[in-house]
């Protein structure tokens, strides 16, 4: 594969693997960093990839492979994911309405979870992927899937409904 | 789509039972319909879901991270396709110049040293030589001129001493002269 075509069939997925590193990573640095690796890694692999059925799906594979390298390599330097996960989680926090809206709330509630669940939700509810193309993009079983994509749907509920309730509290006329 | 239908949607969405066409049906529902306002949580959600990521762009800046790696990668290619052409040029070229050099020395004419250019001196040197020649020569003219007088003299003794003596006195005299030739000749030859 020369790199005219790597680039012709590569491109035009930069995007959504910048979107899943973004969503998995947290900052814009690290997921630039994490897609320039996915790239750079299919081009050592570059002649694999005639024989590859969907291309999309294997790169997708390999910015989660390669943001959970990061995360775990972050989490070994500071602190685990669970302490982390422990810390952030604000199941004893009132939502600071101030200064957020509905979707910076959905933002924040959706880094606090789990890896799985938040590749789940990635996948399905933001790049509306079929259940199969993300069975094939992590590995996970369909059953699974759908467990942990229930989980993550029911929390971010739960998080809108207390929002939606702290703000009727807070305004009881409007 | 009625209340029923909703509900059903909304709780396979929950369950993670929900296909996409559904989803896509409920979520259209509730935007565009009074139930939106029936399930306002439902709405809210699927719209933020499909809204997150909307501020969530790579941008120019992924757009010259990835052209430059792809740029490093067709130097790459440049560079190795350059390089055995480069080596075998490389090659090609000490090759010829040392088949030239070789060649240049193969055609050199070697210098003849004591080479005489004057053709009165080159004549007068070349009579000498063939005067010398000569004179080597000419050495060994006596003693073959001797040989062959003593051989004839032989011959005419031992002619005459045959008629003389008996013929096995003969034979005798005639097997030492011949002897005495042989020796004399074989000197000769030394």
């Amino acid at each position: 594969m020369t790199a005219e075509e790597f680039t012709h069939r590569l491109f035009p997925v930069k995007e959504k693997l910048f979107r899943f590193a973004y969503r998995l990573l947290g900052n814009k640095d690290d997921a630039l960093d994490a897609v320039q690796d996915v790239y750079l890694k299919m081009w050592q692999i570059r002649s694999q990839l005639i024989e590859i059925k969907s291309i999309e799906a294997m790169m997708m594979t390999s910015t989660r492979n390669l943001c959970l390298d990061r995360l775990k390599r972050k989490s070994n330097k500071f602190e685990t994911l669970d302490e982390n996960y422990s810390k952030r989680n604000p199941d004893n926090q009132q939502p600071n309405l101030e200064h957020a809206d509905l979707l910076h709330w959905v933002k924040k509630e959706m880094e606090l979870l789990p890896e799985q669940q938040k590749s789940l939700l990635f996948l399905r509810d933001m790049e509306q992927l079929n259940f199969e193309e993300i069975a094939e993009i992590t590995g996970f079983d369909l059953n699974y899937i759908r467990v942990n994509l229930s989980r993550a749907r029911k929390r971010i509920r739960e998080r809108i409904q207390e929002m939606t309730e702290f703000e009727m509290s807070r305004n009881p006329g409007g | 789509m009625n209340a029923l239908e909703i509900a059903q949607l909304i709780e396979r969405y929950y369950d993670g039972m929900s296909t996409a066409e559904e989803e896509n049906r409920l979520y259209f529902h509730l935007l565009n319909s009074p139930d939106g306002d029936k399930y306002p949580e439902v709405l809210k959600q699927m719209r933020a879901m499909r809204r997150i990521n909307a501020d969530v762009e790579g941008g120019e800046e992924l757009e010259e991270r990835l052209l430059s790696v792809i740029g490093s990668f067709q130097a790459e290619k440049k560079k190795a396709i350059w390089s055995p052409y480069r080596w075998a040029g490389i090659a090609a070229a000490v090759v010829l110049f040392f088949a030239l050099w070789i060649g240049s020395e193969l055609v050199k004419p070697t210098p003849v040293y004591g080479t005489i250019t004057d053709p009165v001196k080159a004549f007068n040197e070349t009579n000498k030589i063939l005067g010398r020649v000569s004179t080597e020569m000419n050495k060994g003219l006596d003693p073959v001129q001797q040989t062959s007088e003593k051989m004839i003299n032989g011959v005419a003794k031992v002619g005459n001493n045959i008629n003389k003596a008996d013929k096995s006195q003969q034979v005798d005299r005639a097997s030492q002269y011949l002897k005495s030739f042989t020796r004399v000749y074989v000197n000769l030859g030394k």
